[in-house]
């Protein structure tokens, strides 16, 4: 689904992307390191409010919200949507192209990755993994690590943690609760160690 | 003068219309726009600035929770302030800007081409004609 993603975010003028089920809760995404695991999830949570509201969410194809500097625009899915962060110069006729393309693939990842259960290997895989990243976050911040690591978790929500990328998500929220620079560089160094 | 000042906008013969029914001008102006069906300006809690049926006040409350979310999402993303939405659904489209303090929701048809009819809205709020 990622690399769908990245073949949209192709398309110029287009900064990032993420698809989501209806209730924003399951995403994955294609944005730049600067758009970290907390505005994907605030992004992807807006944008499931706002349809929900509207009158008109079950015939709703797409929307487009316009600013000073960029657009965002999100297409309606069957079973979620996929929304793009766009520059205002971005070709909406080449973009709608592209998405009428992808739909239909997209659609499909989005029903298989909804209907799939977790694999039981993979899930104990994803736990020993965050145990292992709380034991290296909790040396690096000492004892309150515990408590932060909770929250962090919470922040990201537990039915994000389907897969690696939600696991480099909570690595990206945890490493800006270390004060020291040394401290930071070996979680992020630890970290990729656990994670490849 | 205090008794002039106090009469009521509608009631002088000044060659300035007054707000109410200014606004009522700029809204009729933009229903001759080929494609749009139905205009209400409202302020930012979604409640029309004019008499509305339900239709309207419906129009209203529609483009009051689009823009919610999209100062949201804007604010969440960087993109800075938020302009305006367009909706398109299957059966028609619905615009809404941000104009000043205020909010001008606009529904269309599905049979016109989106960009010309905005530029004939942008043309009548520029000019008011």
């Amino acid at each position: 689904m990622r690399d769908m993603l990245q073949n949209i975010n192709k398309v110029e003028g287009v900064i990032g992307s993420l698809i989501s089920t209806a209730d924003g809760e399951k995403t994955v995404h294609a944005f730049p390191p600067l758009f970290d695991g907390e505005h994907i999830r605030k992004l992807s949570t807006t944008m499931a409010d706002t349809i929900r509201q509207l009158p008109v969410a079950s015939t709703l194809e797409l929307l487009e919200m316009r600013y000073q500097d960029g657009k965002i625009v999100t297409r309606k899915l069957r079973g979620g949507f996929l929304t793009l962060l766009c520059t205002n110069d971005v070709n909406m006729s080449l973009l709608n192209i592209s998405l009428n393309v992808a739909k239909p693939k997209l659609e499909i990842l989005l029903a298989e990755s909804a209907t799939i259960s977790p694999n039981p290997d993979v899930s104990r895989n994803l736990a020993e993994r965050m145990n292992k990243l709380k034991v290296a976050f909790i040396r690096q911040v000492g004892p309150v690590g515990e408590y932060l690591f909770e929250e962090s978790i919470k922040k990201l929500g537990t039915a994000a943690f389907q897969d690696d990328d939600d696991l480099v998500d909570l690595v990206d929220l945890l490493k800006d609760e270390i004060e020291s620079i040394v401290g930071k560089t070996e979680f992020i160094n630890e970290s990729i160690t656990i994670l490849s | 003068m205090a008794e002039q000042n106090s009469n009521p906008p509608e009631s002088t013969e000044s060659a300035a219309p007054a707000p109410q029914a200014a606004l009522r001008q700029s809204l009729e102006r933009l229903l001759k726009v080929p494609g749009v069906t139905l205009a209400v300006m409202s302020d930012q809690n979604g409640i029309p600035l004019d008499d509305q049926d339900d239709r309207g006040q419906s129009l209203a409350a529609q483009g009051k929770v689009l823009m919610e979310g999209a100062i949201l999402a804007g604010k969440t993303m960087g993109v800075g302030e938020s302009k305006s939405v367009a909706v398109h659904d299957h059966n028609g489209r619905m615009l809404v800007y941000t104009l000043d303090a205020r909010y001008l929701h606009i529904s269309v048809t599905k049979d016109v081409k989106l960009a010309l009819v905005e530029a004939a809205i942008s043309k009548v709020l520029a000019t008011g004609s």
